[in-house]
């Protein structure tokens, strides 16, 4: 297939009234897509009884965990004790009454508001696409805009030549909805030039995927995450507590000084652990 | 420090780093550390101010100089700033705003206006850390402490890892003279930032004052361990020492190291724990003497200048 073979000439006509129009109405699309999600966007709105659920069970695992060795035993048992007691009674939990309650995301509204939030990022991203896609395919169907100035395989044909269905025709040449698409998922780095780092415009399969488990600040529970899950969070919990071991941290501090200050010579403490 | 010749890069950064409280962060090991002096900022602030900025930084140097107008009681450059803040993030909507106007209010000495804003912040964020920490900060300099206390158990029960919560609540405690409080609040200290030489002392300090002077003893060696050569920790420790071998001595000459413990856990654990935090005789003897050379060769060190301390202290290390 020679260069020849297809001599296609494009109307200058087509470059300024559908390439570039198309990729500036994306851009503009972009922007405003921007600044609408940033209106829309409601603050994550905290909830006192959701940090303090999930601020127990971090310091339950702080104190299970290799910071809880420093203190003395009784401070340790004492917290211990205490911790596991609350957890089996469910002192912490979010609302007490979860285990009864229906597995039911709808019924919390901290969940519904999280949902509404993506409910109105996904409008945000799906309306002006749909509304960019129809009239590209309503107004410039089977236009051929560019010409690739590399070849490429035939593979490519389905991606760059959507809209044209011609057998013939050289992959290299792009039509008007697959130039959509290339804009669509090309325009990212630019979005990034004019909007800055985290900006909303651009479509990201990554950003979507995340958008599910994303988590609002403050160190609070996935705002999808079931009361029963947590429930069985604090369980856990509270075994874990309960099979803690404690061994002082501080256990050998004053030889170690000591050793420190050359009052006495690191081999003795060496000789004195045999003997213990 | 004479503005002689204003540099914007450099201001900059300076109030960057008091901003973002890298000077805490321990960021300062490669810059110097800054330290935080009101009027200096706000000078370097409205001369930054009057340069070319980014609006987010604008607004962020802006909020910093309204703050430090505040503390160095330039009550009228305070109310400008916050004018100028406002006409971007008016008072109903930006809970930020409402804290701004709070601490006005407060600088005023208008503690029921301060007391209303914040509620009504915390209405409508009820996870504003900053805000919290006014209501408390509010009753602290009214002198109402308990029921200071009362609020930032409250705060602390939901915002357990929070340090600033339990360091304030723990002065608070101490300034009661509320002890065994106090000394938990230290034992959650150490459980979020074990690294933390400052607080083994104090801890220490509270075991003593209470009575615990072994575990005072080890708290102080862990600090020791820590920031080699701490003099508030070689003091401790000499005083603590001395307080063990005298309690020690009262007891049973000897063999009396169970005394001064808590009652009643499960036996093989508990052994195990006494044995684990058993300190002989003699080695307190000989931390006590340690601890004492120390101190002498530190002040010995400070030259002439320490002259009188060094006899002060020599004195009182010979007692």
């Amino acid at each position: 297939m020679t260069q020849d073979s297809q001599q296609i000439f494009l109307d200058p006509a087509i470059r300024d009234w559908v390439l570039i129009p198309i990729m500036l109405v994306m851009v503009l699309v972009g922007v405003l897509r921007h600044y609408a999600t940033q209106l829309m966007m409601s603050m994550p709105k905290g909830n006192f009884r959701g940090v303090r659920e999930s601020a127990a069970l971090m310091r339950a695992r702080t104190l299970r965990g290799p910071p809880g060795t420093i203190l003395s035993y009784e401070a340790f048992m004492a917290r211990v004790r205490y911790l596991a007691a609350s957890f089996d009674k469910g002192a912490y939990l979010k609302n007490p009454n979860a285990a009864t309650a229906a597995a039911n995301p709808m019924s919390d509204p901290a969940g519904m508001e999280a949902m509404m939030d993506m409910l109105k990022k996904n409008m945000v991203m799906i309306v002006p696409q749909t509304l960019i896609m129809s009239w590209i395919t309503f107004f410039f169907s089977g236009f051929v805009l560019i010409k690739l100035p590399f070849p490429l395989t035939v593979r490519f044909k389905a991606m760059l030549q959507r809209g044209v269905d011609t057998a013939d025709m050289d992959v290299t040449w792009v039509s008007s909805l697959s130039w959509y698409f290339l804009n669509l998922f090309g325009l990212r780095s630019i979005f990034t030039l004019i909007l800055g780092q985290d900006n909303a415009a651009g479509t990201d399969m990554n950003q979507m995927q995340m958008m599910g488990g994303m988590m609002p600040g403050m160190g609070a529970a996935q705002p999808m995450q079931q009361p029963a899950e947590i429930l069985n969070l604090f369980k856990n919990e509270k075994e874990l507590l309960e099979l803690a071991q404690w061994e002082s941290g501080l256990k050998g501090v004053e030889l170690r000084v000591l050793e420190l200050y050359g009052e006495r010579s690191p081999e003795l403490t060496l000789d004195e652990k045999k003997r213990a | 420090m004479a503005p002689t010749k204003f540099n914007a890069t450099t201001a900059k950064a300076k109030l960057a780093a008091l901003r973002m409280g890298l000077v805490e962060a321990g960021a300062s090991e490669h810059t110097q550390p800054v330290t935080y002096d009101p009027s200096d900022v706000a000078d370097l602030a409205s001369q930054l101010l009057a340069t070319s900025l980014n609006p987010v930084e604008r607004l962020a140097v802006r909020e910093q100089a309204f703050i430090a107008s505040l503390d160095s009681g330039d009550l009228r450059a305070a109310s400008a700033h916050l004018s100028v803040i406002e006409k971007q993030f008016s008072f109903d909507e930006s809970v930020r705003v409402q804290r701004l106007h709070g601490l006005l209010a407060e600088a005023h000495g208008d503690f029921a206006r301060a007391v209303e804003i914040y509620s009504a912040a915390l209405e409508k964020d009820e996870t504003n850390v900053l805000i919290y920490k006014r209501v408390v900060a509010v009753l602290v300099s009214q002198g109402k402490r308990a029921e200071a206390i009362e609020k930032l158990v409250a705060y602390v029960d939901a915002f357990m890892q929070d340090v600033e919560g339990w360091t304030e609540l723990a002065a608070l405690y101490l300034e009661e003279n509320m002890l065994p409080q106090a000394q938990f609040c230290f034992e959650e200290l150490l459980l979020l930032r074990p690294q933390n030489h400052l607080y083994h002392v104090r801890y220490a300090e509270v075991l003593y004052t209470g009575g615990k002077f072994e575990l005072a003893i080890k708290h102080y060696c862990a600090a020791l361990e820590l920031c080699k050569d701490n003099v508030r920790a070689l003091y401790g420790l000499k005083v603590a020492t001395a307080a063990a071998l005298a309690a020690r001595a009262k007891i049973v000459p000897g063999k009396g190291s169970k005394g001064g413990r808590g009652s009643s856990t499960s036996l093989a654990t508990k052994d195990a724990a006494a044995e684990d935090e058993a300190v002989d005789d003699e080695t307190i003897a000989s931390l006590s003497a340690v601890a004492s050379k120390r101190l002498a060769a530190l002040y010995e060190a400070g030259g002439k200048e320490g002259a009188t301390s060094h006899s002060v202290v020599k004195t009182w290390l010979a007692i």
